[in-house]
């Protein structure tokens, strides 16, 4: 099979995802008004914070912290529970029976999450952004930028979609993942800037969260929107290149340590 | 039900939701510390925000660790220990109350405590443990941590039941409740000091983080009669409030005519 027609088969499994989801959009737009008090109490929170510090924190105004946080939400919020799934699949056997079709099994949940990502998207951006905007207004985006920052969103989410996958390959060895999950994602909130831009760290930390990959799931796709440019374009892909690489090589690896250990019994 | 009887009731209920943890006892581990550490994470945020900016609206690292070591036993207890309060309106819709109303104990009280949720476990052993290293404590002090913690507890109950019984009513409501409560915590987890007068008067009232949050940390900073009186009318109201809307609420209930195993 050529490789095109592989990218048109995962292309078809991600539409068939983004069809079968869009059903419950408008489902989803409801549940996500949790999303509007957490924008809201960022706003708040930050708004309190500037009135005590001046117009500019690390080069950024009150506006433009609140549009940080919505791009940081909107990336979390459109993330499927990938890590669940493939837990719950490895638990109860589904993997073994998905090893005989015709795609690649991480492949076919890499597509799978990108679809049900779009269409958690488009049920959070709005959400957050009307709080936004009612709040602290607009913040100049060019238009230009629009399909860039759409490009970008799909590189971070395949960012997240490994580390999260990693998490979920852990149910070969590990009698419950939740754990680990809970672990792992807040240390990802944290080391990416998804609470608080990594620059208001103490230098110390910084460092340290500069060396991981975790700053290009969050905190600097978000500066992005805020500011945007193409040194910072050129960066920001270049550095996710690097880190897709080393992650999903890594997950690859784990998946194939834990698939020697699925036995199967026949059909 | 007489006073022996109704903790032997508890007693043996929670026995069993313990030997049930252990029987699952790497999971079991696993969610509790998890949360544990989760709960640390939080916190360690609220370091590096406390580091950068030291003081807002009034509100110091301190006030914070005092406002986590609570929110988070009082939380942890409500819902690692009496896990179906949570898990309300999922019963009511499936029909699983049945199991309840076919036995001679009180309902609601019978149904809070036969299910425990090891995560949340993990917050209320956080919360005491966080206190223990980072406040200074005095035996008074302590004392009155335990009772605003308790107060806390029936206030998170309370409200649980109360948002939860609104699917007898309401028909499937399951989502909203669930968002009600997380809206609840997530206000709980902030000063209060940050939020405009309107909404400080919501989340005194309707929305009770104010009473499950910064009022208790106002009790153990600069403790007056006034506020603890407060603080256990909110816990005696909310808990009252959720049995009588439970009561009401169950003269709905259809059973589901279900056939399986309770979970």
């Amino acid at each position: 099979m050529g490789s095109r027609q592989v990218a048109l088969k995962y292309a078809a499994v991600g539409a068939t995802q983004v069809r079968s989801r869009w059903t419950y959009v408008g489902e989803r737009l409801l549940s996500n008004l949790f999303l509007a008090v957490i924008i809201y109490v960022f706003v708040q929170l930050w708004r309190a914070t500037y009135s005590g510090t001046g117009a500019s924190i690390d080069g950024l105004t009150l506006p433009q912290m609140i549009w940080y946080f919505v791009a940081t939400e909107a990336i979390q919020f459109s993330m499927p529970r990938v890590h669940s799934l493939i837990e719950t699949e490895v638990r109860n056997g589904d993997l073994a029976l998905r090893l005989n079709k015709p795609y690649q099994y991480l492949g076919f949940h890499v597509a799978a999450f990108l679809g049900d990502g779009v269409v958690q998207l488009a049920a959070a951006l709005p959400v957050a952004a009307a709080v936004a905007l009612l709040t602290v207004g607009p913040i100049a985006v060019p238009l230009y930028a629009i399909p860039v920052l759409l490009f970008v969103w799909v590189t971070t989410l395949l960012l997240h979609f490994a580390w999260a996958a990693m998490i979920g390959l852990c149910a070969f060895w590990l009698e419950d993942v939740s754990g680990v999950y809970l672990i792992l994602d807040k240390f990802k909130w944290v080391m990416g800037g998804f609470m608080m831009p990594i620059a208001l760290f103490p230098d110390w930390l910084q460092r340290i969260a500069g060396s991981l990959p975790f700053k290009y799931m969050f905190g600097e796709p978000a500066r992005l929107m805020v500011q945007f440019s193409w040194a910072k374009v050129g960066a920001l892909l270049s550095g996710q290149a690097l880190w897709l690489v080393i992650m999903f090589a890594l997950l690859y690896g784990v998946y194939r340590l834990g698939v020697r250990r699925v036995d199967s019994n026949g059909g | 039900m007489a006073g022996s009887k109704f903790f032997g009731f508890i007693g043996g209920y929670w026995r069993a939701n313990w030997a049930a943890a252990m029987e699952y006892r790497a999971s079991f581990l696993m969610q509790f510390f998890g949360m544990f550490l989760n709960d640390g994470i939080w916190v360690l945020f609220w370091s590096l925000y406390f580091t950068r900016f030291p003081m807002v609206k009034g509100w110091t690292l301190q006030d914070l660790i005092m406002l986590w070591s609570i929110v988070t036993a009082s939380f942890g207890l409500a819902f690692g220990v009496f896990y179906n309060a949570a898990r309300l309106p999922e019963l009511v819709v499936q029909g699983q109350l049945d199991y309840y109303l076919a036995l001679p104990k009180p309902v609601l009280l019978h149904l809070l405590v036969s299910q425990f949720r090891f995560l949340n476990l993990g917050d209320a052993l956080f919360g005491p443990l966080l206190l223990l290293f980072f406040a200074k404590l005095t035996l008074v002090k302590l004392l009155l941590y335990i009772l605003v913690v308790l107060c806390g507890t029936f206030i998170f109950l309370g409200f649980a039941v109360t948002v939860g019984s609104l699917v007898f009513f309401l028909g499937q409501a399951e989502g909203l409740a669930g968002n009600l409560v997380g809206v609840l915590v997530h206000f709980a987890t902030y000063p209060t000091g940050i939020f405009s007068k309107g909404v400080r008067v919501l989340l005194f009232t309707l929305i009770p983080a104010g009473l499950v949050a910064t009022l208790p940390v106002q009790i153990l900073r600069d403790f007056n009669w006034g506020d603890l009186g407060l603080l256990v009318v909110g816990a005696v109201g909310f808990a009252s409030l959720g049995a009588l809307l439970f009561t009401l609420g169950l003269r709905r209930y259809e059973s589901g005519n279900l056939m399986m195993m309770r979970q």
